[in-house]
């Protein structure tokens, strides 16, 4: 089981919508992390796994679960989050699993926010990503 | 052949306001400007994008008006609030590209411009009759709530010009 979370560590956010991604450019959009109601964004910790690990535990854990296919994913350092003044619960159910919390009451705030950590990720396809969109 | 070209501060080739007068005049008045509004909408160079724009409206709203469109429980779109983004899409002026038409996990529907990763503007509804936008300008920075009417809010005319033409 992973320890605390520490700020040079990567987070893994799977992404199942292509309207989250611009394939153009291969960036991130926005709403891939803005919060639903519940105020969370939902994200995996993947220290120490190899890429091959990171595609499975996706396909494992989100898109058979939620039976949609994983278009690919965004990752992030925590450092890029916690600088928002989000926080991060590691609550390890399913393992791996965390939540970025702590989101500010106001809508415009929230996409500020989401439009920096968008900027800040990575995003990476699956190779049969024009199969599958 | 000339084609008439739209001022950014001025409102939207695409609508009528809704504050004209009571009397004949007004209404002479009221009949040709929608006329000529009417005119203007038919040049396929003019008409193109905003019409697309409000196709990928349709398209957005099949696709996404059902809960967890997303996978992650997001809400499904609302009639209310493509009513809306239709409205905001209308007052966009044609001499500004027309944006991204995106879904949130709240059910608000988000129009993006984009230049590059933190070159971007972003203006959503939720059916509310309100905007809510956010924008990252390189290392500056802009958010806040803003009342859907009848033109758009300076705010968002200015947020625009600046990603475009500064």
């Amino acid at each position: 089981m992973l320890g605390p979370v520490n700020l040079e560590e990567s987070l893994s956010r799977y992404i199942l919508d292509r309207s989250y991604i611009r394939v153009a450019d291969r960036s991130v959009r926005y709403n891939a992390f803005m919060p639903t109601s519940n105020g969370e964004v939902s994200v995996f910790r993947i220290l120490g796994l190899a890429d091959s690990e990171i595609w499975e535990m996706g396909d494992l854990q989100v898109a058979r679960k939620r039976g949609k296919p994983l278009l690919g994913r965004a990752d992030i350092l925590v450092m890029a989050v916690i600088k928002n003044n989000l926080q991060i619960d590691p609550d390890n159910d399913p393992p791996r699993h965390a939540n970025i919390l702590g989101w500010p009451e106001q809508r415009s705030e929230q996409k500020l926010i989401a439009l920096k950590i968008a900027a800040d990720s990575q995003l990476h396809l699956r190779k049969d990503f024009n199969l599958l969109a | 052949m000339s084609a008439a070209i739209q001022c950014l501060n001025c409102p939207s080739f695409s609508v009528v306001p809704s504050s004209a007068g009571f009397g004949s005049d007004s209404i002479d008045l009221f009949k040709s400007l929608r006329k000529g509004i009417g005119h203007i909408w038919e040049p396929v160079t003019l008409g193109g994008p905003l019409e697309d724009a409000l196709r990928s409206l349709i398209e957005l709203y099949l696709e996404r008006s059902k809960a967890n469109w997303d996978g992650y429980n997001a809400s499904p779109i609302t009639e209310d609030a493509v009513f809306d983004a239709w409205k905001l899409i209308k007052l966009l002026p044609f001499s500004i590209p027309m944006p991204e038409i995106l879904a949130e996990p709240n059910g608000e529907i988000g129009l993006e411009w984009y230049k590059e990763r933190r070159l971007v503007f972003v203006v959503s509804v939720s059916g509310k009759r309100t905007l809510t936008y956010a924008g990252l300008f390189g290392s500056n920075t802009i958010h806040g709530v803003e009342n859907l009417v009848e033109s758009l809010p300076p705010v968002v005319v200015d947020s625009l010009r600046r990603l475009f033409y500064s």
